[in-house]
């Protein structure tokens, strides 16, 4: 089963290349280098150029999601379960939510400076939305019956929360994950093109300054590691929290 | 009422009403039902849909405990806490994230925090019992409907209850496998004796595992009748005209005030 996997990414990712290469063979333009000039060049300057930004971006990102899945999925779960709770917040998640939180941007570097707490902040007030929301519905449309067995034995609500509430959003807190994990890998490219010389988003940028194609599409295609490996991870998890789904 | 008449009585509702409040009106799901069963007594409660058999349990099991009257499990008032309520409802109550043995074990856990070896043990021999013993690692999705309501029958006899609530368990069940929980059902339950309540809408269930018969009807849900029934326990019925005499009279009982 898992070597057949690993023998569907490797076909899916062989065909992607061979469409490039043929659109690059077309286009005859520097603009789409083929990949085989860009895995030299990965080859020669991953480890020189590249790393570093790369290192510095999964950091930024996964601080930014393990702390918005902290908070989203806590604050989340009360409201779903708690009504007092949910009533007080939901206006103020509504309220806020619809906010473009990109144009905050510059408040929260003057608030937090122009180091990693700014990057990661972004990443946070814009991925915890879609959790807290996620997260509040799951609890609420857990058919009420389920509750009625542990109910009758007098659980405490911790219990309730552990035996229940946790398992039973579990499968989808993980989808709320994967959509936040796309969206703060956006978030963080925008983010690293201000004030700061390290990560991806801005070796991305700074090739593309210096009308270096092939150092630009390596780190695109690094990015897409990057993200490649986040729902790996998520999956990962799947597989040891939610294996009742299969 | 006597002490000797007290230390009989393992439940006793007394002038159970129960208001639901839906957006506009009360609605009155039970009006004044009055009710006791013995120690090792079981107790089935017969009716047709709607009539508020669901909501008498629920207020048995502390699911519901808002409630005008008086509730009494073993002289003190219903609190899930303090008592050992097992609860078998239709859909199985399983929680479906966790395998057969760890909802087996879910009733003990929740009470004792605590579970030895030989909890364990016992468990294991309670599954073996209703044939689970092959299936212990597997999900509930992964069981048949027969097998699921063996997990949620096993839990309750392993927590050793000191009250047993069976809200309609077996009628999702088809005929053959349905008349073999209701077999399993009473050989497990002659060697605990514990008080049921068992809430059903088929006479012959009804009139197979209940030592007494209480007829409910409405809304709002009042008991018209608690009958003795000669026949529990008895799958090879001899005496077959008052058997189905018995049975026109539960269903004349039934429709009777329905109308």
């Amino acid at each position: 089963m898992m070597m057949r996997n690993s023998v569907r990414y490797v076909f899916i990712f062989f065909l992607f290349f061979i469409l490039w290469q043929i659109g690059s063979a077309a286009l005859k333009n520097p603009i789409l280098p083929p990949p085989t000039a860009v895995f030299c060049n990965l080859k020669e300057v991953f480890f020189s150029k590249i790393a570093i930004h790369a290192a510095l971006s999964v950091y930024r990102i996964v601080a930014g999601l393990v702390i918005s899945v902290l908070i989203g999925s806590i604050l989340g779960l009360l409201m779903g379960f708690y009504d007092s709770i949910d009533r007080f917040f939901s206006p103020v998640i509504y309220f806020t939510y619809p906010i473009p939180k990109i144009a905050l941007l510059p408040i929260v570097m003057i608030l937090f400076g122009l180091g990693e707490v700014s990057k990661i902040t972004m990443i946070i007030i814009i991925t915890v939305f879609q959790i807290i929301i996620t997260a509040r519905d799951t609890v609420k449309n857990i058919p009420k019956e389920t509750f009625y067995s542990l109910k009758s034995l007098g659980a405490s609500d911790v219990t309730v929360f552990r035996e229940i509430i946790l398992p039973a959003a579990m499968p989808e807190l993980l989808t709320a994950i994967r959509l936040s994990a796309g969206t703060a890998v956006s978030v963080l490219f925008f983010t690293e093109n201000f004030g700061t010389t390290y990560g991806i988003g801005y070796f991305i940028m700074d090739a593309w300054m210096r009308v270096n194609y092939v150092d630009m599409y390596s780190g695109i295609l690094v990015l897409g590691g990057i993200g490649l490996l986040i729902f790996l991870a998520v999956d990962a998890f799947d597989m040891i929290f939610c294996r009742w789904k299969r | 009422m006597s002490k000797a008449k007290r230390a009989l009585y393992m439940i006793r509702v007394r002038n159970l009403e129960v208001f639901y409040n839906s957006s506009r009106r009360k609605f009155r799901a039970l009006a004044g039902v009055n009710m006791d069963v013995e120690k090792g007594g079981i107790i089935a409660v017969i009716g047709p849909s709607g009539c508020g058999k669901t909501t008498l349990l629920y207020v048995l099991a502390g699911i519901i405990n808002e409630f005008e009257g008086e509730v009494l499990i073993d002289n003190a008032p219903v609190d899930p806490r303090k008592h050992r309520i097992g609860l078998v409802l239709q859909d199985y109550g399983l929680l479906p994230w966790k395998r057969v043995f760890e909802n087996a074990l879910l009733g003990l856990k929740v009470k004792k925090k605590v579970i030895n070896k030989k909890d364990k043990e016992y468990a294991e021999y309670v599954l073996t019992r209703v044939g689970l013993s092959g299936l212990l690692k597997r999900y509930p999705g992964e069981l048949s409907g027969g097998q699921r309501q063996r997990v949620a029958i096993a839990r309750v006899f392993i927590m050793k209850p000191d009250i047993l609530l069976m809200d309609e368990p077996f009628s999702a069940l088809d005929a053959i496998t349905r008349e073999e929980m209701q077999d399993l059902f009473l050989d497990v339950w002659k060697s605990d004796s514990v008080s049921t309540v068992f809430v059903t809408h088929s006479t012959e269930e009804a009139m197979y595992v209940g030592k007494k018969i209480a007829v409910m009807t409405g809304p709002p849900g009042r008991i018209v009748t608690i009958m003795d029934n000669p026949f529990f326990g008895i799958r090879e019925v001899k005496d077959s005209d008052l058997y189905f005499s018995m049975k026109l009279k539960l269903k004349e009982l039934i429709k009777g005030i329905q109308k």
